[in-house]
């Protein structure tokens, strides 16, 4: 069942997208040398559903993030919001456009950043690859040139302006790839992955940035991705989906306190440890000086279990934490494969 | 920051052209990255033209009179100079929709403000322009120092540009429409490279059709591809050069068919975008 906290369209509404479905026709060659002659003769083809029926609305201004497995339909729904893919049913409008009906009128007001591909022309350095899109965008020279500085500054990509964007590092690049969807003031950036790959400073420059931009501007921001850090730091909703439908659409902060039943107790021990028999209580990891628990609060308080802990034991520190996001979000996609 | 708020069509048009033309600087500006590779590249044309003299030299030693259907050695050498240097200059187009859409990166480049296909035109006329002058340049002086140099027909010089433009925007066209098969298909390169050997054969890459068999010359005139090579090149080299308003105006016609054929295609081929997955 879709865990959801909001219902239909509003005004103000920078996405809207009404049961909207994408199927995709695959061509199937069974294995070996007679299967592709086989294919050769009488190709054969399946139908995938990579999108099915997602309905969902963006505010204007809003940060969301929109996560699930591997071949979820994340990037083929980003896809669709861009307007290059047409949908097999349903419909969607993005800034009040029907995006793959209204493509080049739409593009002039949404940026994207796809993680695995650049947008930045490979053999050139970055600033023509930038003054180019600012014809592309069909911007004024000025207003141009403040814009890239402002984003030059904030990614902190100065310095690599002048070089081959084949001789920048993936870090570097990146920062450029987003300066670049941003150079035209979009109203909603598309995100897919753009943190992958790279090293924790990167991160934290893209993040803060994203983050100062979305309060400044009132940008809009849907960002795909696997790092856990991306959805905390940056989204304050999620929408989860898993095999091209929306199972969880819920508050960053209502994600990790609805499926909070479960605690983690960390013991640093002066001494041999042991832990109590108790139901709803496993333990995950067990040392000479520590014991690490899992604790389903819904069948044994966590209390009740700290109370025990400490007299069964010589306890020198004791901590009690909420499981990391990404063993929640983990627990969602169980859930709805139903284990 | 919103495009240009324009007053509001004519510096709309004027942005609209600006970006095109920005294009197709970074096309040629993408062609002339690499200035060892851009030089050597052209190289491979004096190999290609040293070949074809040799074997020209020959075929003429033992033709009386040393004129084949009105072309002198010097001429059928300088011909092949401009129809080796057109073809030399094309780019690898069909490949490029082909890689677009296996790599992804479409979701760029299909998602800007402009024509996808013009984007694309505009891109290769600024890399065939700079791979042109170059292999033009290359093949030129080393033909001047062993045949000599060129007598061609100056008084046709401008509209020779023209129809090398129109060729271009011909060619551009076909092999795009070949190119945006990968969106019906996996693998474009037999297509392009069925294209590619009628435009070399039949297109007079490497004899002027006057020297075709009959049939094969009448039905290589009926086609397109004549207009793309054999028809520029004879407006300037030949005793008797080719009449520039027919030229012109079979190139228009031509220019218009391919257009419509490529934007046809277009239309139905982006219906059919196959880029699931990240």
């Amino acid at each position: 069942m879709v865990q959801t906290h909001r219902e239909g369209s509003s005004l103000s509404a920078a996405v809207v997208l009404d049961r909207l479905s994408k199927t995709f026709t695959v061509r199937v060659k069974p294995p070996g040398l007679a299967g592709s002659f086989r294919a050769l003769v009488r190709p054969t083809y399946r139908q995938v559903s990579a999108v099915r029926e997602v309905s969902l609305t963006v505010e204007s201004g809003e940060l969301l993030a929109f996560i699930g497995p591997n071949g979820a339909g994340k990037s083929t729904t980003i896809k669709m919001l861009t307007g290059i893919l047409y949908p097999s049913s349903g419909r969607a409008s993005v800034l009040g456009y029907e995006p793959w009906s209204r493509r080049e009128q739409l593009a002039f007001f949404i940026g994207a950043v796809f993680g695995q591909k650049s947008q930045l022309w490979y053999h050139l350095p970055p600033l023509d690859s930038f003054d180019l899109l600012a014809r592309i965008y069909e911007l004024d020279a000025r207003a141009y040139r403040d814009r890239r500085d402002q984003l030059v500054e904030a990614f902190g990509v100065g310095p690599y302006l002048d070089t081959p964007v084949r001789k920048l590092s993936l870090g570097e690049r990146m920062r450029c790839e987003l300066a670049a969807a941003l150079l035209h003031r979009p109203r909603l950036l598309l995100l897919d992955e753009p943190t992958i790959g790279l090293d924790v400073l990167a991160k934290r420059t893209i993040r803060e940035t994203l983050r100062r931009l979305n309060a400044d501007e009132k940008l809009t921001v849907f960002l795909t991705s696997h790092d856990v850090g991306d959805i905390e730091e940056l989204a304050k909703r999620v929408v989860v989906i898993n095999h091209g439908q929306v199972i969880y659409d819920n508050r960053v902060s209502h994600l990790k306190h609805m499926l909070m039943r479960t605690k983690v107790i960390d013991l640093l021990l002066g001494g041999p440890g042991t832990v109590p028999e108790m139901p709803g209580v496993r333990v995950l990891k067990k040392t000479q000086v520590g014991i690490k628990l899992e604790v389903d609060s819904e069948v044994q308080p966590v209390e009740c279990v700290v109370r025990r802990l400490l007299e069964a034991n010589k306890v020198l520190d004791l901590s009690v934490s909420d499981p990391p996001l990404e063993r929640v979000i983990g627990m969602i996609y169980r859930q709805e494969a139903g284990q | 920051m919103s495009p240009v708020e324009a007053g509001p069509g004519r510096r709309r048009i004027a942005a609209r052209v600006a970006k095109y033309l920005a294009v197709s600087r970074i096309g040629l500006a993408t062609a002339v990255a690499y200035r060892g590779e851009y030089l050597l590249r052209s190289l491979t044309l004096v190999l290609i033209l040293y070949v074809f003299s040799v074997l020209w030299r020959v075929v003429y030693a033992g033709t009386p009179g040393g004129i084949i259907e009105g072309f002198e050695l010097r001429d059928m050498i300088w011909y092949l100079v401009i129809t080796e240097s057109i073809i030399y200059a094309r780019p690898r187009l069909a490949g490029r929709v082909d890689t677009e859409v296996k790599s992804g990166s479409l979701a760029y480049t299909l998602s800007r403000p402009y024509s996808y296909v013009l984007f694309h035109y505009a891109q290769t006329l600024g890399e065939a322009a700079a791979r042109g002058i170059a292999g033009f340049a290359v093949a030129g002086l080393v033909v001047t120092a062993t045949v000599g140099p060129p007598s061609f027909h100056l008084a046709n010089l401008a509209v020779f540009l023209l129809a090398l433009f129109l060729a271009a925007t011909i060619d551009f066209f076909l092999a795009f429409s070949v190119g945006l098969l990968a969106f019906w298909v996996e693998e474009t390169g037999p297509f392009a490279l069925l294209y590619d050997r009628l435009l070399m054969l039949l297109g007079g890459m490497m004899l002027p059709l006057e020297i075709f068999p009959r049939l094969l010359r009448d039905v290589a005139g009926w086609l397109p591809l004549s207009m793309i090579i054999y028809a520029p090149a004879r407006l300037l080299v030949g005793r008797q050069p080719l009449a520039a308003g027919p030229v012109i105006l079979a190139q228009l016609g031509w220019l218009l068919g391919a257009g419509l054929l490529c934007m046809a295609v277009f239309r139905a081929g982006i219906r059919r975008v196959n880029v699931h997955g990240g």
